[in-house]
């Protein structure tokens, strides 16, 4: 199991001092929000790629997982998170599953569009606790998934309206 | 002979061969410690697809203006912002050397905001987006939208219907799409300058 810097496991193992505890909690901050960030700026990203090639009827069975995939993928390449790559893969074929199924009407799409990015990050959660010291509390661990289906339904609305 | 079919696969290849460059460059970036030269193997990547891009782009081009075709015409529908793009990418080239002798290689989140670094990422925005937005203008991957007109007289969309040509040119799509998106979620990574997420 992977131990991130900052994470109890990693900490465990540091003398503790005010300044060094003072120190942790605002890298504790930093990162939180850097990640919480990053995951609504791809949720942006995915959706409104998506939701362009939905709206133009050129998203056959497997866009869904073909794009995630490619995106997770290649950034799991050139930085680290490899193990998100089945996450992604999961999420895209669900993804893909409810596309072929759901009306096309602009509510659908849209409650899709908060689905979407929603499905990945719980599956992210799942992946990170159960393969990394996954430090996060349980709100952050609980509302990252919502904050991200929140962003791709706010992207929705640019891309189906009325 | 080289068909439009040949020129829209060649050009689906080298945006590969430029996306896969970039993210290369990432990754050297990310884990070759004191990268301190331009002169790296993943530079040689990257620009030797831009290289093989506008190539395809500039070939085609060239042989539909020999055969006596206004510069309209032999530019293919879509693509006017991808030689925009060749451009941007090419002035943000040299002025990424001239940046990194001048004020040495970026580290870490300074290699996303670099002001060269964004001119070369507008530059390949524009160029993987070309096969989209020919796409977008009702034309087809693998004939030239002008040269079904001339034999139909109908839109180019009403006239191909072929299987083949109906699923590749949604490929097109998607994949020019994609690499659009990959290329922002790269520029993007100072949002997840974080150790997993």
């Amino acid at each position: 199991m992977k131990a991130y810097a900052h994470s109890p496991a990693a900490l465990a193992t540091e003398e503790l001092t005010e300044s060094s505890v003072q120190e942790h909690a605002a890298l504790h901050y930093h990162e939180q929000s850097s990640a919480v960030l990053g995951a609504i700026v791809l949720s942006i990203i995915l959706v409104a790629g998506l939701g362009m090639l939905i709206r133009r009827k050129m998203a056959p069975r497997g866009t869904v997982t073909l794009v995630l995939t490619a995106l997770v993928a290649s950034i799991a390449f050139m930085r680290e998170g490899k193990e998100l790559v089945p996450a992604a893969i999961a999420a895209g074929i669900l993804g893909d599953i409810m596309l072929a199924y759901i009306p096309r009407t602009q509510w659908w799409m849209r409650a899709w569009c908060f689905v979407l990015p929603f499905l990945y990050y719980t599956f992210v959660v799942i992946t990170l606790n159960i393969t990394a010291d996954f430090w996060w509390s349980i709100h952050m661990q609980a509302g990252l998934p919502v904050i991200t289906g929140f962003a791709g339904l706010l992207t929705s609305l640019l891309l189906f309206r009325g | 002979m080289y068909t439009f079919g040949m020129f829209s696969y060649v050009y689906l290849f080298t945006s590969f061969w430029l996306v896969t460059g970039a993210y290369i460059d990432g990754w050297a970036h990310n884990h070759v410690p004191e990268l301190e030269t331009f002169f790296t193997p993943w530079h040689a990547v990257l620009y030797s697809g831009y290289l093989a891009m506008v190539l395809t782009l500039l070939l085609w081009i060239w042989l539909r203006k020999r055969k006596g075709h206004s510069w309209r015409e032999a530019v293919p529908e879509g693509h006017g912002l991808s030689l925009l793009g060749a451009g941007v990418f090419f002035f943000g080239g040299i002025g990424d050397m001239l940046w990194h002798i001048a004020f040495g290689i970026e580290a870490g989140i300074e290699a996303l905001l670099s002001p060269t670094h964004l001119l070369l990422a507008t530059g390949a925005f524009l160029l993987f987006s070309g096969g989209a937005r020919h796409v977008l203008r009702g034309n087809c991957f693998l004939c030239h939208g002008e040269e079904l007109l001339e034999r139909s007289g109908k839109s180019h969309e009403s006239m191909c219907k072929k299987q083949l040509h109906l699923r590749m040119t949604q490929m097109m799509y998607i994949l020019s799409v994609t690499f659009c998106m990959m290329i922002l979620t790269y520029m993007t990574q100072f949002a997840r300058y974080t150790q997993i997420l």
